[in-house]
């Protein structure tokens, strides 16, 4: 079987393009939450030697006398459009795997090309992508990282000519190492995804873990990462505030928002969590930076807003000490399908009965908030107002796609 | 087990009042999707403002439904991107040549000349308008 991998190419700032056609060929750049820095680029904003990460007052200079256009996160258009691409490739291959909101792999049907599939989705959606085919799914991220530099946009990875992408791809562009992994091997000698392959199998278990002894299986052909299995591991819900916050309460009004956002996340994807983690932290650019993160097991795992919010309290007052801080982070980890959430067997009766009330509650919550809009409902803790108030978004484009008032005007004339 | 000792699979009481003869014939009421979102991922939403289709029934403040994944053919009204503008007009495909039409006298034939510059963006399927 090959397996197939769609890659939205420069998503966010083809979402910001597809109903501003006069945006083609020009340079683009997305702010994170609340403005803070540079997230996404066009290739043009690229060119001009922008990079991701880059705090936006640190640039705002060279943007403007580039003429870059600038965009707060707009992330209502970008998930409508990363829902059509992923029901188009859907539509067109059957089976996917969506992995994050601008990639996806499949199962490679016979009767198509890959070259078929991009020009597809491109066209009918409005949104470029890549199509990388290998024997794989970490050679077909490979195959996909080459595609985009082709002009069809897409690679199909014969089996003979894997030895010769391994070769040209640095070991740092290999789906799984990170950095650390990377200087490690870079300090053995090894360089390309080639020499990697090259290596004992013992070797690497040894000194490094058995996800790269995956890696390095992959590479070789062999699959060892199912489609099924690349799921969302974790979410994260986080934000930058706009001004300094210091007092614990003001932490905890905060905290207790992500976890109200994380919650309604994973309701929407029908998932529970087992654990949470919490990180708080302090302008990076000064001194005495400090960004303590601490995690919390759940008593039982659940999406449940108020238990969610119970939790990161505790983990909060353990990394609470006082100091000017910058913005906070909470995750929620080891995600399961909330159907298959194992009664306690040694609770009572009552507390299962309970679990399942939190559980319908969780759903009736998310459907106010689906139907008068979210905000409507929230826990006492976040002090509802509080979430109108967080971001700070001056540079948003309309949603176009999902609001009726912001649907875009053509000039009939 | 003994063929004259039957077992009960369940034992619950039954409403029984008189059962509605269309039961069985009940279908889903008109879907408003149905007629106008065919594809779904590629249809979008644009709102009209001007008056340059009048004579095809287009008029201002209309929302129109277009369909990316459709192949435009000769008469059909489409949406288009022209020298970094969206433009709305109906397609007349002449032998080799191209032309722009409005549909109204006050506006003239585009003939695309530039097909660098010329993209199609979709194919307007629907005309939405609300009356009140």
């Amino acid at each position: 079987m090959m397996v197939g991998l769609c890659d939205c190419n420069n998503f966010y700032a083809s979402c910001e393009r597809l109903f501003r056609p006069d945006l083609k060929d020009k340079p683009i750049v997305i702010l994170s939450n609340n403005d803070g820095c540079l997230i996404a680029l066009s290739k043009e904003a690229k060119a001009l030697n922008l990079k991701r990460g880059m705090p936006y007052f640190k640039c705002e200079q060279l943007l403007k006398k580039n003429n870059v256009h600038v965009f707060s996160s707009n992330y209502t258009l970008y998930q409508d459009i990363s829902d059509r691409v992923m029901q188009e490739l859907k539509d067109l291959v059957g089976i996917i795997s969506p992995y994050s909101i601008d990639e996806a792999f499949f199962k490679m049907p016979k009767h198509l090309s890959a070259q078929d599939i991009r020009d597809k989705i491109s066209q009918n959606v409005g949104i470029p992508v890549s199509i990388g085919v290998a024997r794989t799914k970490t050679l077909a991220k490979i195959a996909n990282h080459i595609g985009k530099t082709l002009e069809s946009n897409s690679l199909y990875l014969k089996k003979e000519w894997e030895g010769k992408a391994l070769y040209k791809t640095p070991i740092e562009e290999i789906w799984g190492i990170g950095k650390k992994k990377a200087q490690f091997l870079r300090a053995h000698n090894i360089f390309t995804a080639l020499d990697l392959t090259k290596q004992n199998e013992l070797w690497i278990r040894k000194n490094l873990s058995v996800t790269t002894l995956e890696t390095l299986k992959e590479l070789k052909g062999i699959p060892a990462i199912s489609i099924e299995n690349s799921q969302t591991q974790n979410l994260c819900s986080g934000i930058s505030f706009s001004s300094i916050r210091t007092t614990y309460e003001e932490l905890e009004q905060a905290i207790s928002c992500q976890c109200t956002i994380l919650g309604e996340k994973l309701v929407n994807k029908d998932l529970v969590a087992s654990s949470i983690s919490i990180n708080i932290f302090t302008n990076r650019f000064e001194e005495n930076y400090i960004a303590p993160i601490s995690t919390i097991y759940l008593e039982e795992p659940t999406n449940y807003i108020p238990a969610l919010i119970n939790a990161a309290k505790i983990v909060l007052k353990k990394i609470y000490v006082k100091n000017k801080y910058k913005g906070c982070r909470v995750w929620a980890n080891n995600l399961n399908k909330a159907g298959f959430r194992q009664l306690e067997l040694f609770k009572s009766e009552t507390h299962n009965e309970l679990l399942q009330k939190q559980d319908a509650l969780a759903y009736v919550v998310n459907d106010i908030s689906k139907t008068y809009g979210r905000k409507k409902i929230s826990s006492g803790a976040t002090n509802n107002l509080e979430r109108n108030n967080l971001q700070r978004r001056d540079m948003l484009s309309p949603c176009y796609t999902t609001k009726w008032e912001d649907i875009p005007v053509i000039n009939l004339k | 087990m003994k063929k004259d000792n039957p077992t009960i699979l369940m034992e619950i009481p039954i409403k029984c009042g008189f059962p509605s003869p269309a039961a069985d014939s009940r279908e889903n009421p008109l879907d408003f999707n149905e007629l106008l979102l065919k594809h779904r991922a590629s249809t979008y939403c644009l709102k009209a403002s001007g008056d340059s289709l009048e004579k095809s029934g287009i008029l201002d403040g209309d929302i129109l439904v277009v369909d990316k994944s459709l192949e435009a053919k000769n008469n059909d009204l489409v949406i288009a991107e022209y020298e970094g503008e969206f433009t709305a007009k109906r397609l007349k495909i002449k032998g080799e040549r191209v032309y722009l039409h409005p549909e109204n006298n006050n506006f003239e034939d585009i003939e695309i000349t530039n097909l660098e510059s010329f993209s199609l963006f979709g194919v307007i399927t629907s005309v939405v308008r609300t009356l009140r």
